[in-house]
């Protein structure tokens, strides 16, 4: 995948284009989002959720820290991968991403999206995608994805 | 008395039901996995296979036993609450054992201490010390030598260099610790034959009829040892408030 800046211009946009990103992730891929309070995480991995076939609805685990949409359920049809989706917001240091079962999930074959990847910064694995939102105006987002390649251990 | 017991505390899954006699015991059925497929996905298929197969149903059991910690936080949650559900169900006691405990219990055997440990990341294992000694009439009882505790590799090192004999490795940092450990201790460390290196629940239900530490389903709680993020921040806002 390679670094790109998309300028999106409404909520729907940036589904679409989630979706399409979708595509290119496979069982494994992990993508850190950055950016505060209403930049459109949540919006972009509920397209991220369509692209892969996934039909659960989406929404910020601000609480339970992390929802889990299966790629198979009794009544809709097979998806791609299972969609682990973290909310970082209110994790602060080793103990505490730990605590989440974090860890547990980094090594199997699902996709992991991350809400708050700031406050996880040094424990983000080698060859994530990020995603950086920026709100630029009311219904404009300005999206960069990057893969990184940090090397600071777990 | 039949206990029924389960292990998710690594990324194996182990499921066993166990008859005990006063001075012996049957595995009925053991069921282990470690094909790298999630817990919330295997065990409760692994119960069912365990049970049907040996045609039993929940209410014939007497306890249902679990690894109650250290370990993966995940594997906890998902033992522990599918050995909850079943107890409630089924209205049967169950009991919570250490899995560290419940590892040693794999190479009862062993001679000289033994020394379970579980990867714990960051360098660090799970880890406690037991010895196992003969009672006469071929009964080995466990003795423990300290509580569970998270301890870097270094450490354990330290501690080790202080007891003689032989030093009995088993669980799922044994490799680790020996290729860490090998330059300090030598060949006084000795790995458990693999057959019996990862967590075994027909260990755990031993543990917990040796233990006899029956309780309700409600009183059972995870050991992390380590203090989960969610109860740290209740405590921190009990303590505002006070
Ligand atoms: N171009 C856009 N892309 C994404 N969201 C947008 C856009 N324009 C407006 N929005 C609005 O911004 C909000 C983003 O909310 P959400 O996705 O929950 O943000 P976050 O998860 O980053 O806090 C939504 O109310 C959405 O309708
Ligand atoms: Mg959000």
């Amino acid at each position: 995948m390679k670094n790109q800046t998309f300028i999106s211009h409404s909520v729907e946009q940036t589904r679409e284009f989630a979706k399409r990103l979708a595509q290119e992730l496979y069982g494994g891929s992990f993508i850190a989002f950055k950016g505060g309070l209403g930049a459109g995480k949540t919006a972009f991995i509920t397209g991220l959720a369509e692209g892969l076939g996934i039909r659960d609805a989406v929404s910020s685990p601000t609480y339970t820290l992390l929802h889990h949409y299966r790629k198979n359920d009794s009544q809709h049809t097979e998806a791609s991968s299972d969609l682990y989706h973290f909310d970082m917001f209110r994790i602060s240091g080793y103990d505490d991403l730990e605590s989440t079962g974090f860890f547990d999930y980094l090594s199997g074959d699902a996709i992991l999206a991350v809400e708050w990847s700031e406050n996880i910064q040094d424990f983000i694995p080698d060859g994530a995608i990020i995603i950086t939102m920026e709100v630029i105006g009311e219904n404009i987002r300005k999206i960069t994805i990057k893969r990184e390649c940090q090397n600071k251990g777990e | 008395m039949k206990i029924f017991a389960i292990d998710t505390t690594t990324k194996t899954v182990s499921v066993a039901a166990v008859k005990f006699d006063e001075r012996d015991y049957t595995i009925l059925a053991e069921y282990n996995m470690n094909a790298g497929a999630p817990h919330s996905r295997t065990l409760l298929p692994a119960i069912k296979n365990v049970l049907t197969s040996i045609s039993l149903l929940p209410k014939d059991l007497d306890v249902v036993a679990v690894s109650n910690g250290p370990g993966s936080f995940t594997g906890l949650r998902i033992g522990i609450a599918a050995v909850k559900g079943i107890s409630g169900a089924a209205e049967i006691l169950c009991a919570g054992v250490s899995s560290l405990t419940a590892l040693a219990y794999n190479i009862s055997f062993a001679q000289g201490v033994i020394c379970p440990v579980m990867d714990a990341r960051r360098n660090q294992v799970y880890n406690a010390l037991f010895t196992f000694e003969d009672t006469g009439n071929g009964i080995r009882k466990i003795k423990r030598h300290c509580a569970d505790r998270a301890v870097s590799i270094a450490q354990l090192g330290k501690e080790l260099e202080k007891f003689n004999g032989d030093v009995n490795l088993v669980g799922d940092g044994a490799e680790l610790v020996l290729a860490e450990l090998q330059d300090v201790l030598g060949d006084r460390l000795k790995l458990a034959p693999r057959s019996l290196l990862s967590a075994r629940a027909v260990s755990v239900a031993q543990a917990a009829f040796i233990e006899k530490c029956f309780i309700a389903g409600n009183e059972l709680i995870p050991n992390y040892l380590r203090q989960p993020q969610a109860v740290r921040e209740l405590q921190e806002s009990d303590s505002v408030r006070k």
